[in-house]
């Protein structure tokens, strides 16, 4: 076997040696160890194909993987195989400024896209902070929450070629037509791209995807404004999002914060005592024409909206010198370190994370923080992440759980609480549309037909179930 | 017209019927069947179209999961019906065939004022919904069907809106659905597959089946049948009720002032106008920028066919509106926005060279049609120059995608003209989703009796096989639903997956044959 797969990529891009099996047998999750096979670093989407055809021939599953790093367990081999590691696959295939698209592979990260984009104007629309080595073509896929909620859509999803699990290469949308610019999602045919995002690469390895770009702006303002409680929040940000206020809009607790500002600041329990409980972050933009009187017009609704609900957007929180500045930074200018931010507390965050609405956000947070409690938490380090979503009608909610995974008492005693927790959670209709791991037997058992069509479904694009299986509910 | 058979065993279908949904939502007498034979376009005219045999009209999801039960159990096919005005794909095509008619399943089940949705039912109309929506500083689009149209089949369709340029076309902001498969099982999707009364997310978990239901322009009724779907609503800073002065066929509309702003900016070519779309969209400006073409001022505006034709002639929309585009700009933040947004929009103006129209030709025009692409989009008016109307090229990628569909579009439009009649090179672009996206059509008036009919459909058909011979798509094919795909299918290769998607949930083959895929052909 070894040998076909020397065949397919080339000799010094199959690893079977056990350190490098070692590597790829776990991730940052709570999962346990799972050893492929053997990895491979195909270079193209021809060379995917063979090993999805070696893959049928020896019934031997296949996990694409994209990222340099991994939190929720997708990318372990639940039932052996051999790793299709992607990341060879790194090119920004085209840039087009004047559609406000990019067309990338699975290999590049969240940071080359960006510093790419910049030249043309342009921006990614990525998750928060994401880490240096996360794929942007599977952050984007798999749903990862925008920053900006001021746009109707929630992803910034196109068209994609995809090796189905029966060997076959699809395009989708207008990208399968050779008379069009290859972007609008839908059709001819139906919406394929739909199955593959949040599917963990169970139906197919999309080997290139287009993606929107939005204007990256030479004028922006950061604001932030300090609450209470989470609930304390939700309605100006409903007032905000309403009237078309603001670019990035997000809403951390005081341990993400300060984990967050740690790297510039390195003052951890100074940040500490000094953030509120919960920051709004809200920076407003520019656009390329008139950019200073988009500002000043959207800072006027903003001071008036802050007027009527008794808040203040100010130009920091917790005295933090210079923080607009480097909130934009950070923000325009995404971290390359291999130093996660959330990992500097501790060397991982477990992260329980769904979609609710804000006006139910309150209510999950007392529970998770009450769940951390009973477990000998200190609830000041445990994160909370609010990022609004669509004009804030939902939003993404986050739990991050700090972990040292080489204490084997630590990580048993949070493994328990993010059971638990999860458990309770899903009960309370928290709504985890991207079930990873240890959710998706927890959310699928709960919508029995849904389970079934997908089932349907995974018949008909991977016949012999050898994409990533024992993902989702396969 | 065929003449009707019936099913050896319709007593008995009758009687299973009428204990699914009650005696009097059942009807299998011809004279009512002759009323569901067809809509406005061609297949009732080509004599292509078939009485179904049984109207049924029942009140919520589970009376149409027994109807579609029963329907599985004989083997008799279903067309699920909403509004029926704007679909090739409503009149039935197979004998023994049963409507489900969305009559009794009207209203709007829920609004979330809030978090932004409204949970309606299939016969819900985007009147309603707007009505309900604006009371509430909220708005949604509506599709060229009109507002008298179902929401729900809307967003299903093709469901290019007036206001998708920020907000995209109906399949864009589709949220929970619960949906009674071709199988008889009920599907919910989105946060709604985990608690019955979560409506706010449309996707998930994990991979979207709403993927199946989708496509340029939908699955046409062979998927099943949606009857209960959340939409998105959106941020609205107009009125709590929709200005409208005087009444119907003279009924004017006029927007506040302070929140909304109109301008017809005119170009020498298609690509002028396209680069000030393009800019427009950049800047992340306006409420709604459509390039119309001139037979579409005139349909909007005309108030009878005479005027359309008197018009025509005088050649008023064609000398003045060629290449222009509509914009009207909303104050969603406040009065200061809208202000700022003139101020770009007269920047976009002069370093594109663009032109306003003429004064009188904007007075005419605009308090007349133009508020018409926030509520009601004016579609019957579409039928009046010459009782049906017809497209050639439909296009849905970017604006220069768009731009290039029209004009090979025109050469066509020439070529089959007549019976296409006079339509001043049709080429309306609109951009979509802040101009991620252009889509155009080249829709034209065409003489409403069979032999022309027939004619264009027989061109349409050799055009679209043509296309497809150079692996090209050209909007049109969509809408004929199965039998494109089985031709298309191969060319794009999505044929074995859509055949795999269309046997698994539809085993007996009766949602809506030959839709989304002919089995049986």
């Amino acid at each position: 076997m070894i040998k076909d797969l020397h065949n397919i990529v080339g000799t010094e891009n199959v690893l079977d040696d056990q350190e490098a099996l070692a590597h790829y047998s776990t991730d940052q999750s709570l999962s346990h160890p799972r050893i492929p096979f053997a990895v491979v670093k195909p270079k193209n989407s021809e060379e995917v194909q063979e090993l999805v055809a070696f893959a049928n021939k020896t019934l031997t599953p296949v996990i694409p993987v994209s990222s340099g790093v991994h939190f929720w367990g997708a990318t372990l081999p639940e039932e052996g195989g051999v790793i299709v590691e992607l990341s060879r696959m790194d090119k920004i295939l085209e840039i087009d400024p004047q559609n406000r698209r990019v067309k990338i592979e699975p290999g590049v990260t969240w940071h080359k896209l960006q510093e790419a984009l910049a030249e043309n104007d342009q921006m990614p629309l990525n998750p928060l902070f994401p880490h240096p080595k996360s794929s942007a073509l599977t952050g984007s896929l798999e749903g990862e929450a925008m920053l900006i909620p001021k746009y109707e859509y929630s992803d910034p999803v196109l068209t994609s070629q995809v090796v189905l699990g029966n060997g076959s290469l699809i395009k989708t949308g207008m990208a399968a037509a050779n008379n069009t610019q290859g972007v609008y999602p839908e059709g001819p045919g139906t919406n394929f791209i739909h199955f593959f995002q949040g599917a963990q690469g169970t139906l197919g390895i999309v080997t290139w995807l287009n993606i929107k770009t939005e204007y990256r702006p030479k004028e922006q303002k950061a604001f932030f404004a300090a609450f209470n409680e989470l609930e304390d929040a939700a309605e100006p940000i409903y007032k905000l999002q309403r009237r078309h206020l603001g670019n990035e809009c997000f809403i951390l607790n005081k341990f993400l914060m300060a984990s967050l500002l740690r790297e510039q600041d390195g003052d951890f329990e100074k940040l500490m005592q000094d953030l509120p409980p919960y920051t709004m972050v809200l920076v407003i933009a520019g656009a390329p024409r008139r950019p200073l009187e988009r500002i000043a017009y959207e800072e006027e609704a903003l001071m008036e909206i802050a007027g009527d609900l008794r808040f203040e957007p100010a130009k920091t929180v917790g005295g933090v010198a210079g923080l607009g500045t480097k909130m934009i930074d950070m923000l325009r200018n995404l971290p390359s370190t291999d130093v996660y931010w959330k990992n500097r507390f501790k060397n991982s965050t477990q992260d329980i994370f769904f979609i609710t609405t804000m006006d139910r956000a309150q209510a999950y947070a007392d529970i998770a923080l009450s769940y951390a409690t009973c477990y000998g938490l200190n609830i000041n380090e445990v994160g909370v992440y609010m990022q609004p979503l669509e004009r804030g009608r939902a939003c993404h909610l986050s739990f991050c759980l700090p972990c040292d995974l080489d204490n084997d008492a630590e990580r048993e005693n949070i493994r328990e609480l993010y059971l638990e927790l999860s458990d309770r959670l899903i009960s309370e209709d928290a709504f985890f549309s991207r079930p990873y791991g240890v959710w998706a037997d927890r959310v699928y058992r709960r919508c029995a037909i849904y389970t079934a069509k997908l089932k349907q479904l995974k018949k008909i694009f991977d016949p012999n179930n050898i994409l990533n299986p024992g993902k989702l509910c396969h | 017209m065929d003449k009707m058979e019936r099913h050896e065993r319709h007593d008995e279908i009758l009687q299973a019927f009428e204990a699914a949904v009650g005696v009097g939502n059942v009807k299998d007498s011809p004279a009512v069947m002759n009323a569901y034979c067809g809509d406005w376009l061609p297949p009732k005219t080509l004599g292509q179209t078939k009485r179904p045999e049984f109207i049924l009209m029942p009140a919520g999801t589970l009376e149409v999961q027994r109807v579609i039960k029963i329907c599985n159990r004989y083997k008799i096919p279903f067309v699920p019906v909403g509004s029926n005005q704007w679909s090739m794909a409503t009149a039935p095509t197979r004998p023994h065939t049963v409507i489900i008619d969305s009559k009794r399943m009207v209203d709007i089940l829920e609004i979330d004022e809030k978090n932004m949705y409204a949970v309606i039912q299939p016969y819900t109309t985007m009147a309603q919904l707007h009505a309900e929506a604006n009371k509430r500083g909220l708005y949604i689009g509506s599709p060229e069907a009109s507002a008298q149209s179902s929401a729900l089949a809307g967003h299903t369709f093709q469901g290019m809106w007036g206001v998708s340029y920020r907000i995209g076309v109906g399949a864009r902001n589709i949220l929970g659905m619960e949906w009674v498969l071709p199988d008889g099982e009920i599907l919910r999707t989105g946060s709604l597959s985990h608690t019955c009364q979560s409506w706010f997310w449309g996707k998930g978990p994990g991979p979207d089946l709403k993927g199946m239901l989708r496509g340029y322009a939908g699955a046409l009724g062979g998927v099943g049948m949606v009857t209960k779907m959340a939409v998105k609503l959106h941020p609205y800073p107009g009125p709590a009720e929709f200005p409208a002065e005087g009444y119907i066929p003279n009924m004017t509309s006029t927007m506040p002032k302070d929140r909304f702003h109109w301008e017809i900016i005119k170009f020498d070519d298609l690509e002028g106008a396209a680069t000030f779309m393009y800019e427009v969209g950049k800047a992340e400006i306006g409420g709604i920028v459509h390039k119309w073409p001139t037979v579409y001022y005139n349909w909007w505006w005309a108030n009878s066919n005479e005027e359309y034709w008197t018009e025509w002639q005088k050649r008023t929309f064609q000398d003045n509106l060629k290449h222009a585009v509509a914009v009207c700009l909303w104050g969603f933040t406040s009065k200061k926005q809208l202000e700022y947004e003139k101020r770009v929009l007269e920047d976009i103006i002069e370093d594109t060279g663009g032109r306003r129209i003429k004064q009188d030709v904007f007075d005419k025009w605009v308090p007349r049609a133009a508020n018409n692409w926030i509520r009601d989009t004016n579609g019957s008016r579409m039928m009046r120059p010459s009782g049906t109307f017809l497209c050639l090229k439909l296009a849905a990628d970017t604006i220069k995608s768009s731009v290039d569909l029209v004009k090979s579009g025109y050469q066509w439009v020439d070529k089959f003209s007549p019976p296409i009649l006079d339509s001043d090179g049709p080429d309306w672009i609109g951009p979509y989703e802040f101009c991620h996206f252009g889509f155009a059509e080249t829709d034209f008036p065409v003489e409403k009796n069979p032999e022309d009919m027939a004619d264009i459909m027989n061109k349409l058909l050799a055009m679209t096989k043509e296309d497809l011979q150079h692996g090209q798509e050209n909007g049109v094919g969509p809408f004929l639903g199965g039998p494109y795909h089985a031709m298309a299918g191969p060319v794009f290769k999505y044929d074995s997956l859509l055949k795999g998607i269309k046997k698994a949930i539809d085993p007996n083959l009766v949602s809506n044959p030959p839709h989304n895929f002919p089995i049986d052909e």
